[in-house]
């Protein structure tokens, strides 16, 4: 090995490198640099391309074809995927794409709704509870643990017996016991973030409870949370598509995946294709909401870079 | 003396520990502290880890809810006012952290985490926000750029800068140190502790020093307050209580710190202390150092020992009553025992 020079090693370096410990990277609004972390990731940016899909399907599908889900036409019973129907017909002749789209409004709508209003409710409550402590604590997780202790199914279905077997009542139903998870995750989360210093340097700067709460905790735990919530939207769209396939959901002839499924099965060996549809859009709706979870809680995290 | 900012009178912090069938035990992390900070002036506080420091620091400020005691700030008690009576108090008493990694809100721009007090106590609009902001970052030592940044952008001394330029956005007149640079590197160590002189001199703001680096501390401060489990056991001028230690804890601690002359250090008698610092929640009954002090008397383990005023200094020990008899007698200090008796109480 060559010995190097004398004064290799030390030398001076330039006035204008003196700062040069500074990580030279450009720094952009935080949404722009969210948004540019989130397209680097493709697997999120597939997931959100699937869910834009059936969110499309959902909204404009039924303006491309010239039928109505309980539209039935006897000469198409049981049809396979023809010209006419794209993805054949039902047991009574009704056309099964746009049978397909209003099931995606159904159970696109109580997913999403129940997860934000599950988010919102489970948030606020978990944030409290963490926060405050003490007394507060106690009666919101006792209450918790009280709503915990009867099996979710059952609240769903004792409302649908009190309401009616329509989407209000599932959504009513998917919700009281939803949020139980939620407030669970961020009464943790803001528990340990409160003893972090950054929490007592806000309060010692002056800044309130719901200050501290919101700005400095709930936003610490927002990975944890869109974690969180990517499994409540899968687990409400389940929950429809189960109560549906048992038969105490949607009713007949409304259309949801789950009652798409149920009205499949009987010909199964027959006609699998009809119950193909309804599975791979759940599957498929399910899958991309992982990915996209996954992709906005990295998104969000201002340390990946 | 300069004008007295801050006067804190028995101060108690208690904390209640549940113990399940046991019941309450309370750990007694602040015991009945007084001491008075002039403006402009530097308290360093010193002690072992555990013996209520930081807790001290944080029961000033309100972070804990003091249990007992007064805290004069400017002749006013701020240990009695509400919550919201505190608040422009906030302003003036500021506090800067021991890990610059856990104080800066990491999901913040280094805009916001600075900006966030003077928006909270509305001292100005957003743009001039923007621009103190920036002042305040070249004050530190840092870019004006850097505020669209992250404070994960930045090296620990850096961070540190932030939290410093943070506390000065409000003004302060007072401002709590807790350990802020036991975090850094000894080379960044220097940089902080003249930044913070620096300010000091421009902005006469008084500091409570809390430490265990007993030469930076020296270094900082004007007087030095020495604890031991919640107990300030000895405060004076710096020089005198590092040159000339009164308490024997101040004495042992002095004696641990180490010499950077090897000959000098092998010149150095070490006082090594006995025995484990006791448990807060089951202090001694007296003195809180009679467990381990060389010079333990009967009266020690028995009564807690008051606070004895010598000149300019304040001392918690019983050897100085004496002292004080002696005085009388026309003997000064060097009649204090450099030795420990020959029958050192057994078990006392």
């Amino acid at each position: 090995m060559e010995t190097p020079k004398k004064g290799f090693w030390f030398e001076p370096i330039e006035p204008e490198l003196q700062n040069s410990e500074f990580i030279a990277v450009e720094s952009k609004g935080f949404l722009a640099e969210a948004s540019a972390r989130f397209l680097r990731n493709k697997r999120a940016v597939f997931g959100l391309a699937i869910l834009v899909f059936f969110a499309a399907l959902a909204l404009f599908g039924p303006f491309l074809v010239p039928y109505s889900y309980d539209g039935q036409s006897p000469a198409f019973v049981n049809a396979p995927p023809s010209a006419a129907h794209w993805l054949g017909a039902d047991k009574f002749g009704r056309d099964l794409f746009v049978r397909l789209c209003y099931g995606a409004r159904i159970s696109l709508f109580i997913g999403f709704a129940s997860a934000l209003i599950n988010l919102v409710i489970g948030c606020v409550l978990g944030g409290i509870s963490g926060y405050a402590g003490g007394k507060v604590d106690l009666i919101i997780m006792r209450a918790v643990d009280i709503i915990y202790a009867v099996p979710s199914m059952l609240y769903v279905i004792l409302i649908m017996m009190a309401l009616g077997a329509n989407t209000k009542s599932i959504l009513i139903g998917i919700c009281i016991p939803g949020w139980i998870g939620m407030a669970r995750q961020v009464r943790g989360q803001i528990i340990s973030l409160k003893q972090q210093e950054f929490s007592m340097a806000a309060l010692v700067l002056g800044a309130g409870d719901g200050r501290i709460l919101f700005k400095h905790l709930m936003i610490n735990a927002i990975g944890p949370i869109i974690v969180q919530l990517t499994f409540l939207v899968p687990q409400a769209i389940f929950t429809e598509a189960f109560l549906s396939f048992v038969g105490v959901g949607i009713s007949a002839p409304l259309a949801s995946w789950g009652s798409m499924c149920q009205s499949a099965r009987e010909f199964i060996t027959l006609y699998p294709l009809q119950m193909l549809w309804p599975t791979l859009s759940i599957s498929l709706t399910i899958f991309s909401l992982n990915f996209l979870g996954e992709g906005i809680g990295d998104a969000l995290n201002p340390r990946s870079k | 003396m300069a004008e007295k900012l801050l006067e804190v009178t028995d101060l108690c912090k208690y904390f209640e520990l549940k113990r399940g069938l046991k019941g309450t035990q309370v750990v007694k992390a602040v015991d009945h502290v007084s001491f008075e900070i002039a403006k402009g002036e530097t308290l360093g506080l010193v002690g072992e880890s555990g013996c209520g420091k930081s807790s001290l620091g944080r029961t000033l400020l309100r972070i804990y809810e003091p249990t007992a005691g007064e805290i004069l700030y400017c002749g006013k008690d701020l240990a009695r006012l509400s919550r919201r009576g505190f608040l422009p108090y906030r302003r003036k008493i500021q506090m800067i952290f021991q890990d610059p990694y856990a104080s800066l809100n990491p999901r913040l721009t280094v805009g916001e985490i600075i900006g966030e007090g003077m928006q909270i106590h509305k001292l100005c609009t957003k743009a001039q926000a923007t621009r103190r902001v920036q002042e305040l970052l070249e004050l530190v030592g840092l870019k004006p750029d850097h505020i669209r940044r992250y404070p994960h952008e930045f090296s620990g001394g850096q961070r540190q800068r932030i939290c410093i330029a943070r506390t000065l956005s409000l003004d302060p007149e007072f401002i709590v140190c807790d350990e802020p640079i036991s975090a850094l590197d000894v080379s960044i160590q220097a940089q902080v502790i003249n930044l913070l002189e620096l300010i000091q001199k421009e902005r006469g703001i008084s500091y409570l020093f809390i430490a265990h680096d007993l030469g930076m501390v020296k270094h900082i401060s004007h007087r030095i307050g020495v604890m031991y489990l919640g107990h300030m056991v000895e405060t004076g001028p710096s020089n005198d209580v590092y040159h000339d230690p009164l308490h024997p804890y101040t004495r042992a601690l002095l004696s641990a710190e180490p010499i950077p002359d090897p000959r000098a250090a092998h010149l150095k008698k070490r006082i090594l202390l006995e025995g484990e610092i006791p448990s807060p929640i089951h202090p001694p009954k007296g003195c809180p150092f009679v467990t381990r002090c060389p010079y333990a008397m009967e009266v020690c383990a028995a009564i807690q020992p008051p606070s004895f005023e010598l000149e300019n200094r304040k001392v918690s020990c019983f050897l100085y009553e004496q002292w004080r008899i002696r005085e009388r007698g026309g003997k000064g200090l060097a009649s204090l025992p450099q030795k420990a008796p020959a029958q050192p109480p057994a078990n006392a």
